[in-house]
């Protein structure tokens, strides 16, 4: 049904006529493109306000080497909210449920205008080394990750490895 | 948006020699829109932002974006030397920039990314380096220079803007000698006590009188001093809306005379918009007028407000934690019933082609066809055994059709055929016209394959799709002759 919704809507009103979001927008690809940073990546799907983003996790963490797929969609009133931000990888995470949703402060209550795409996927991967196990979505990993880092690394294995079976089976 | 293409950004000096510039760039862009700053403020905890951005920021959460500081609108004041930074940059800045392009295409067209102008100029030779540098430092400080006359020109412009626009409309006149804005019938008397010194009218009075009376200072401070005395046309003041009653939310909205339609929180929105509107629209060097602040406002009804697509809606793509699933799918019953009566219609047409399929071929080729078209096609069929064709116009399975029963490619081939049918139909018919017999005589199989395919695809319209003239008949773009294409000339050539 989002999907049908946002066909008839046709983006292209929407992000035509929003000249402050789109400029914004524009902008911060524009950067991203000419001065990329190592390690994360960000694109417009075909409408400027829905984004796909890479991030590759940090090296020294149980996700080094694996590379992580987001998708961002930006509210019509951007910078003044946050986007939404998902997982599309499945990834296993104390504060990332198995939908993708992120628990983020800077991404909910502790957004500011000045944030950006940028900044917010170096957050995330910060995340990926340091997650904020007091408030977890994901009680299993926010255990294992203090006792078990074997184990943990082992689930995270496997969880990334669902992506690549759910691709092929895709395909 | 018409200037998608050609966004002044700061990455524009990467790989150029004045590469340094991006970061000086940066820091003449507001951290919100990542514009240059417009109407700059300054924030009580010292952090400058655009006017509407920092306005829009503070409404939002009443914070600083930079710091988390709790800020209020209110306590904002404009930050005319970032202000006049900023406008003296862009006025120089396509000028640098053009000199830094062009010389970061002549050193070899190294990393330079946006340049065109590649030559493939190798800069082997030491001194051919150092002539180069020198030009280089020569080129950079006559463009200095230009640069310095074009922001001065700028500057004009604004003492020129600040003169003749910006004659705030309050109903009120400046006294000719101090400067002081009063009501018009109020100067003669107060001509009589006026001593030229300003009347403590608050800042922006003063810092006129300042520079009108002082003989004005050669240009540097002079525009500084003149937008300072811009309009001090009221600032609209910001409401508590819970004490509010709606009726008394919507005659504020009148009066200010913007759109009081809608439910309460859209009205408070919208006022919230509004007040950030004007008011950095009285912060500003160079206001605009009320029509295009009401058209902004208009701009943004369309986006965010009221008549926006999907107001206040949750962004799709994740389902909200409260959703009522069963009530959504109530809700939307009919909807979906319609759907699944679709898709039935869909299949029942499919399954009926199928038993036609098996049921001509029992029949097989005993069954002469009614019409000119079909008797032509046919023949052919006969005679190569292939294709037995029904009167229907449905093909019988035939001995080798790869796709029999792979339901899957047969979708694919005929949302192509389809795709291309529709796409040349008007082409296509007009030379059909001419050779229809030819064609129909020469490839009976690949016709063949066209109505079977259009049967799939449209069984509601054969009958009309009969004759050979018709215009809606259509040759299918993709089928492959079964014959070798050495038959296909040979028979031509026969003709």
């Amino acid at each position: 049904m989002s999907t049908d919704a946002a066909e008839k809507t046709a983006p292209q009103p929407r992000s035509a006529n929003n000249g402050n979001v789109t400029k914004r927008l524009q902008t911060e690809l524009m950067t991203l493109m000419m001065s990329p940073t190592p390690g994360i990546s960000a694109f417009p799907n075909d409408d400027l306000l829905n984004w796909t983003a890479t991030i590759s996790g940090p090296d020294g963490t149980p996700y080094a080497n694996l590379t992580f797929k987001l998708s961002f969609e930006f509210p019509a009133n951007y910078p003044y909210a946050p986007p939404t931000v998902l997982f599309k990888t499945p990834i296993y995470h104390p504060n990332i449920d198995f939908s993708g949703r992120i628990c983020l402060d800077i991404l909910k209550d502790k957004w500011s205008a000045i944030y950006n795409v940028q900044s917010v996927l170096l957050s995330l991967q910060s995340l990926l080394g340091e997650p904020n196990n007091a408030s977890p979505l994901n009680g299993q990993a926010a255990e294992l990750w203090d006792k078990d880092p074997v184990e943990y690394k082992k689930l995270v294995l496997a969880r990334h490895k669902d992506l690549a079976d759910e691709e092929l089976a895709g395909l | 948006m018409d200037h998608r293409l050609d966004i002044a950004d700061s990455t524009d000096w990467i790989g150029t020699p004045l590469a340094p510039f991006q970061s000086l760039e940066n820091a003449l862009r507001c951290q919100v829109c990542k514009d240059f700053y417009d109407t700059p403020m300054i924030t009580s905890c010292s952090h400058t932002f655009c006017s509407l951005c920092i306005r829009k920021a503070l409404t939002s959460d009443g914070k600083c974006p930079a710091c988390r500081a709790s800020d209020q609108a209110s306590k904002l004041r404009r930050n005319w030397a970032v202000q006049e930074i900023v406008d003296a940059f862009q006025a120089a800045r396509p000028a640098a920039l053009k000199v830094a392009q062009e010389h970061g295409s002549l050193k070899e067209g190294r990393e330079g990314r946006r340049n065109k102008l590649k030559r493939g100029f190798q800069d082997t030779n030491p001194e051919d380096q150092e002539e180069e540098l020198s030009f280089q430092s020569r080129k950079t400080r006559s463009q200095s220079r230009r640069a310095a006359a074009a922001a001065s020109s700028q500057e004009v412009d604004d003492i020129m803007d600040g003169e003749e626009e910006h004659q705030p409309d309050d109903g009120l006149v400046p006294c000719p000698i101090c400067n002081t804005r009063m009501k018009e019938e109020a100067v003669y008397a107060h001509l009589d006590r006026c001593d030229g010194q300003p009347s403590s009218q608050g800042r922006s009075t003063r810092s006129r009188s300042s520079a009108t009376t002082l003989k004005p200072p050669p240009r540097q401070s002079l525009p500084q001093q003149l937008k300072a005395t811009t309009p001090p046309s009221e600032r609209i003041p910001q409401l508590s809306y819970s004490i509010l009653k709606d009726n008394a939310l919507r005659k504020k909205l009148q009066e200010l005379g913007i759109a009081s339609w809608g439910p309460r929180p859209l009205l408070i929105r919208r006022h919230t918009e509004w007040v950030n509107l004007y008011n950095s629209n009285c912060d500003s060097s160079r206001p605009r007028s009320k029509r295009e602040l009401l058209a902004e406002l208009e701009t943004w009804e369309r986006t965010q407000g009221g008549s926006a697509p999907n107001a206040g809606s949750a962004p799709a793509g994740v389902m909200r934690k409260e959703f009522d699933g069963q009530a959504w799918a109530r809700s939307n019953h009919d909807h979906f019933e319609d759907l699944i009566a679709q898709a039935r219609k869909k299949m029942i047409p499919t399954d009926a082609a199928k038993e036609d399929q098996t049921g001509d071929h029992a029949t097989g080729t005993t069954q002469e066809p009614p019409d000119q078209d079909m008797g032509d096609k046919s023949k052919p069929a006969t005679v190569n055994g292939e294709r037995n064709t029904a009167p229907n116009g449905q093909i019988s399975g035939s001995r080798d059709n790869p796709y029999e029963g792979n339901e899957e490619a047969l979708s694919i081939i005929r949302k192509k055929v389809e795709a291309a049918n529709n796409g040349h139909s008007t082409r296509r018919s007009s030379t059909e016209d001419e050779d229809v017999p030819m064609a129909n005589a020469l490839l009976p199989s690949e016709q063949a394959r066209a109505e079977e395919m259009q049967d799939s695809i449209e069984p509601l319209s054969a009958p009309s799709r009969r004759s050979p003239l018709s215009p809606t008949r259509k040759k299918p773009m993709f089928s492959v002759p079964e014959e070798p294409v050495e038959d296909y000339e040979t028979e031509t050539q026969a003709h």
